[in-house]
């Protein structure tokens, strides 16, 4: 089964995730989406990533938000975005891969952990989270 | 916090558990001129007593370097790495990451889709996850208060832990 990845933002690491990932038979990497709100570098920024790894790009991040046409969603914007982006995803019902750190307050990082799913994944410094 | 974290989890994986009061100072090294510092010293101490000096720095002498050291005293022996020592072919032309880096963020993307195809069970908890991000969170408050911070005073601390897939 091909998982179908989905990128809420691209900036800071999300060339090496893009390339990884890309590279890796079991994913295809469908889209990378922004909040059309974000600062303007965060956006220039994350259409330079999915430019650079060929994929599609939206200036609304309801296009990876779509359970029925991505599994996985990885949130890699700026740390505070982090936690409001990943708990998006997570009501969407995709699972969702969140750079580190998983939030910038505990409280916020409690409301992502608190989600029934959610699980630790390779690093402190990433986070799984299940929908 | 985006990067101090790494050092922050190497020194609770050396140490056997997370540093519980923190004393942390900033220096500009690589460019005095910024407002905002880019090196960082984090005094920690755990529980049980035992010290760690972590230092972050991005005064390297080119773009793109990795150079990491790391040394453990313990009761029986000396640790000691730095990737300085690490053999390998370098030159501007082609400068891969030291061997002991290479290939990290592969092989964690790939014990992700391995756990999210629930062909294996997570190496880390999530009570690790939020115990990294306490401490760095007790690190920035001791940074900006220029005083040692216990991990406890961060706000949210004394709540419980978040159960997850991996508390079972």
């Amino acid at each position: 089964m091909t998982l179908r990845v989905g990128f809420a933002s691209a900036v800071r690491h999300a060339h090496d995730y893009l390339r990884i990932l890309g590279g890796d038979e079991r994913v295809r990497v469908v889209a990378v989406a922004e909040e059309a709100g974000a600062a303007k570098w965060a956006r220039a920024d994350s259409r330079a990533a999915a430019q650079a790894a060929g994929v599609p790009f939206f200036d609304d991040l309801d296009a990876v938000l779509d359970a029925a046409a991505v599994d996985l969603v990885v949130v890699c914007s700026e740390p505070t975005r982090h936690a409001r982006l990943a708990l998006r995803a997570l009501a969407a019902g995709v699972e969702v891969l969140v750079d580190k750190p998983v939030a910038t307050t505990l409280a916020d990082a409690d409301a992502v952990l608190e989600r029934p799913a959610a699980r630790a994944a390779t690093s402190p410094s990433s986070t799984e989270v299940g929908s | 916090m985006h990067n101090g974290t790494h050092i922050i989890d190497a020194a609770t994986w050396l140490l056997g558990e997370p540093p519980v009061v923190v004393y942390t100072r900033a220096m500009p090294t690589f460019a005095p001129a910024m407002t905002s510092p880019d090196s960082f010293h984090i005094q920690a101490r755990t529980a049980s007593g035992s010290l760690a000096t972590l230092e972050l720095r991005y005064a390297l002498r080119r773009r793109c370097d990795v150079l990491r050291r790391v040394v453990l005293v313990g009761s029986e022996g000396t640790l000691r790495h730095s990737t300085e020592e690490e053999a390998g072919l370098v030159s501007d032309a082609a400068r891969p990451a030291p061997v002991s880096v290479e290939g990290a963020l592969h092989t964690q993307l790939a014990h992700w889709l391995d756990l999210v195809g629930g062909r294996s069970a997570p190496v880390v908890r999530t009570s690790e996850v939020r115990g990294v991000l306490a401490v760095a969170l007790a690190a920035q408050q001791s940074l900006v208060r220029g005083v040692p911070v216990t991990v406890d005073e961060v706000a949210s601390h004394d709540r419980p832990v978040p159960q997850g897939k991996d508390a079972s």
